[in-house]
Order: structure tokens, then sequence, then C-alpha cells
């Protein structure tokens, strides 16, 4: 992940970061070693936490079908059945749990550029704890 | 790896040796979601943060609280790595 990058600068600014998703803790547990992350990624299951930012949306079924002709079974990936999945999306949160950035894309093959979370998180003056 | 490099692994990851008909599938899901209400409900600047544990890759479980105490917080919400 590029938000890998930014890790020295997020704590630079005192800042967490933490990526969600709904997939499970073994296939987390892969790719933090695949690509030595060193940021926390949690297993939203079934969508929950996403659900309460608005980012849950169903599968339609046509989608559905094809991702099981791939074969992408989000079921047993997720350990789940809802075949929901979170529009990707960022969100910056102040220390009062403001949301003070957020942006968010449909099109799963775009991201937000680092550069624009790091430049909201300067706009904050974080209280520093030692 | 940098975002431009990741983006198109994963472009090339999802969409390589699709047929035509699979990716207009694909691609539609993506303009129907753009186009409908479901984007409205997406909270926004100056809204409240729901606060949230869940469980990290060694099934930990991580509390936004306890981060937020420390400094500010960015979450990103993403699909998965298939």
């Amino acid at each position: 992940m590029a938000l890998q990058a930014i890790q020295p600068d997020l704590a630079a600014l005192g800042a967490s970061l933490v990526a969600i998703s709904p997939q499970l803790p073994e296939h987390n547990r892969e790719l933090i070693r695949t690509r030595h992350l060193t940021f926390e990624i949690l297993t939203d299951r079934g969508n929950e936490v996403a659900n309460r930012f608005g980012l849950r949306f169903a599968l339609p079924d046509d989608l559905h079908k094809l991702y099981l002709t791939f074969p992408l079974d989000l079921e047993k990936f997720n350990g789940d059945a809802s075949w929901t999945l979170p529009i990707p999306a960022r969100f910056v949160i102040d220390q009062q749990g403001v949301i003070r950035h957020a942006e968010s894309d449909p099109d799963y093959t775009t991201r937000p550029e680092p550069e624009d979370t790091l430049a909201a998180l300067r706009t904050l003056s974080p209280v520093r704890k030692t | 790896m940098s975002l431009k490099a990741e983006l198109k692994t994963l472009r090339t990851r999802l969409e390589s040796n699709r047929s035509p008909e699979a990716l207009a599938i694909m691609h539609r899901a993506v303009e129907d979601l753009r186009k409908s209400w479901a984007t409205d409900r997406i909270l926004r600047v100056g809204d409240r943060a729901p606060d949230f544990q869940l469980p990290n890759a060694n099934e930990k479980p991580v509390d936004s609280r306890v981060l937020r105490e420390r400094g500010p917080l960015v979450v990103t919400f993403y699909r998965g790595r298939w």
C-alpha cells in the first residue's frame, strides 16, 4: 500500500493510521507480511462499521455472479455471506472525534492521494502526548 | 510501491484477461454506484465519526477511542486485496 510510504510523516504529525476492510484477519496477516506494513489493518465483518460511515453497499446480482466465475468467493474471503463491500474512502478524524477531511470514490482502481491526507492533518494542531 | 504503480497492479490483477462482457458488468457497477443515492449517505466533514472496536491482523481488538487520545486518526476503507 502506498500509505506505508507516508507512515513517517503521519508519525511526525502525531497521527495514527488504520485500514479497514471486510476481509478476514488471515488475509490481513498475509498482506502485512508480504508488504511489510507497520500500520494496523482491521477486519470489519459484514461491513458494519463501514455502514455507520455510510459506505456499505450490496453488490448487484450480475457482479455477484461474475465474481463467482473468476473465481472470487467473497463469502469465503470475508467470512460473511452478505456480499456487501465498502465504497473506498478515507477520513481524517480529529481528537474530538469530528471528521475534518473526507474522500471517497466508488471506482476501486483510484485511491485518495496520500499528500491530500497529510495536508488535512497539517491543518490540525494535535496535542502531542509524550 | 508508488500509488501509481500500485493502482496499475490492481487494475491488471482484477481486469486482465476478462471478457468485454465481464468488464462491462464491473464498470457499470461502479458507474451505477456513482450515480445512485448510495453516496449521499457517506459522512462528511464536520460530522461526528462513529467510534469502533475491530480486530487487527492478529485478532487483537483495536479501539478508535484509544487511538484518538494519542492524536488525529486517519481511517482508510478498502475492499480487500483480491
